[in-house]
Order: structure tokens, then C-alpha cells, then sequence
């Protein structure tokens, strides 16, 4: 079972400041367990890659080859080598693409990656 | 003169006008026709390339003919967990076409969109811009009636 994401409301129409950023806008979206995070994150990660204008090279190709190995890994294809690979894609968008659409486009994989670490396990090939 | 020839002088002095020209290229239209684009690289002294990259760079232009009632599936994350996949079948089996396709009839055409802001009821569909909310495959075929 997923572990909880820590999203604390505070106030009423205040989100805690630190996790504000975790799905990428501010924007709330609320799952049970029964959804799959993975591929939830996996149609994020194409909304981004339709969305990059492609002016940047780590934003064009990095929201491609994010999606790419979302895909990978909701289809059961991934290996530890690939969670790595996306990890590290990931922290790299968030330094080094132009604006701020390639910089968030990672958290939401990098963030459920940290928070649902179990969710992306079992989808690796036994 | 053709119609997008005339509708694209109308634009042409104006700095940027390529943009407002396919507006209204396709506003009379309902796409913009392939030529209006070469029509468009001479008008606004570029290349054709860059022509066709600003008519291809934005989702609400179409290059290329396309139905007369165009229907757009959002398919972001709050619509996709909502069951648009389920949606993106029930519509494609109604009108006998796949998505991105048009009817034989030129009466519809099936695209995918992103988040058109209707999150509070999913999953989402607009017909030529107007949203339809909470669209589901026992309602879906009232609201096409709409349009037949």
C-alpha cells in the first residue's frame, strides 16, 4: 500500500509552503489507494513533454526521454538501472532547463519516486 | 484571389501578424489549408519552414483538413484517472474513426487535448470549444446528436 504523501492544510486554503511544489503547480489532486500512482505520473510526465516549447535542449529532450521511461516502468519494463537514470535525468532538468516549466516538469516523478518508493519497486520485473 | 490569400494581406504589415493571420485563416476554414502556409512564408517574408513551425507549434491551429465539428478528449491526469480511455473508445466506436481521423462525412473529427480547466467534473470533452463536463459513454451519444 502507498504511503502517505505529506500535503498538510494548514488553513483553510493554505498549503504548507515546503510541499507546495510536489505535484508541479500548486494545484490539489486528490488519489485513493487504489489508483496507480505510477501511471498517473506517467500521463504528468507526457503533459509536460507536449507542453516543453523545445527552445532548451534538458527540457525538449529531457521531458521525452522522462516520459519515455515512465512508460518504460508502468509497463513493467524498467530495471534499477532505469530509476537511477530517471532520478538523475531529473535532478538535472531541475538545475540547468531555461524556465520554470522544465524545472517542475521532474518533481512530480522525483517527489512520488521519494514518497511512494514501494509503487515504483513493484513494477520492476521480478 | 483565393479566401486565404486575401485573409493573409489583411495581416501582413502588422509585426507578428503570421499569428493572428491563422486565426483567421482558420476561423474561416475550420483548419489552415496547406498552401495558406506557403501563402503565409511569402506574406511575412520567412521561410516556409518557419512558417509551418509557428502554424504547428500551438495546439489550436490544425494544418491539413479536418471535420466540420471537431471534438477534443482531454487527456490530462485528472480526466485520464476519471476513465478517458474509456471515453476515447465509446467515441471512436460511435463515429467508426480512430482519434486524430475524420468522418468520411466531414462531420467530425476526434483530437486530443490538454487540461481545457473543467477539473471540478471529468472527464472533459469540448466540441468546437464548447465543454461538455462529466462525459460519460451512456451520455456521450445524446450530445453528439447535437451536432448530427
Amino acid at each position: 500500500m502507498a504511503q502517505e504523501m505529506r500535503i498538510v492544510l494548514r488553513n483553510y486554503g493554505k498549503i504548507d509552503p515546503l510541499k507546495i511544489e510536489d505535484l508541479g503547480s500548486g494545484a490539489v489532486f486528490v488519489l485513493d489507494e487504489t489508483r496507480d500512482i505510477v501511471d498517473v505520473v506517467t500521463r504528468i510526465a507526457k503533459f509536460f513533454e507536449h507542453e516543453s516549447c523545445g527552445k532548451c535542449t534538458p527540457c525538449r529532450e529531457g521531458t521525452k526521454r522522462m516520459h519515455e521511461l515512465m512508460k518504460k516502468i508502468r509497463n513493467g519494463l524498467a530495471t534499477e538501472a532505469d530509476l537511477a537514470l530517471i532520478s538523475s535525468l531529473g535532478n538535472n532538468m531541475k538545475k540547468i532547463c531555461l524556465c520554470g516549466l522544465g524545472q517542475a516538469a521532474p518533481i512530480p516523478v522525483l517527489t512520488t519516486i521519494e514518497h511512494f518508493k514501494n509503487d515504483y519497486i513493484t513494477k520492476l520485473p521480478a | 484571389m483565393s479566401d486565404y490569400q486575401e485573409i493573409i494581406n489583411r495581416y501582413k504589415d502588422m509585426r507578428g501578424g503570421i499569428i493572428q493571420a491563422y486565426h483567421a485563416v482558420q476561423d474561416h476554414y475550420g483548419y489552415i489549408p496547406e498552401e495558406a502556409v506557403t501563402a503565409a512564408a511569402k506574406a511575412f517574408k520567412m521561410p516556409k519552414a518557419q512558417a509551418y513551425g509557428v502554424a504547428t507549434f500551438y495546439s489550436y491551429f490544425k494544418v491539413g483538413k479536418r471535420g466540420r465539428n471537431v471534438i477534443r478528449i482531454c487527456e490530462s491526469a485528472p480526466c485520464h484517472v476519471a476513465g478517458a480511455d474509456e471515453l476515447v473508445k465509446t467515441l471512436e466506436k460511435e463515429l467508426g474513426i480512430k482519434m486524430g481521423e475524420t468522418t468520411v462525412d466531414g462531420r467530425f473529427t476526434l483530437e486530443f487535448t490538454e487540461c481545457v480547466g473543467q477539473c471540478q467534473s471529468t472527464p472533459v470533452i469540448t466540441i468546437n470549444g464548447k465543454p461538455y463536463a462529466n462525459v460519460t459513454a451512456d451520455n456521450v451519444a445524446a450530445i453528439l446528436a447535437e451536432y448530427r
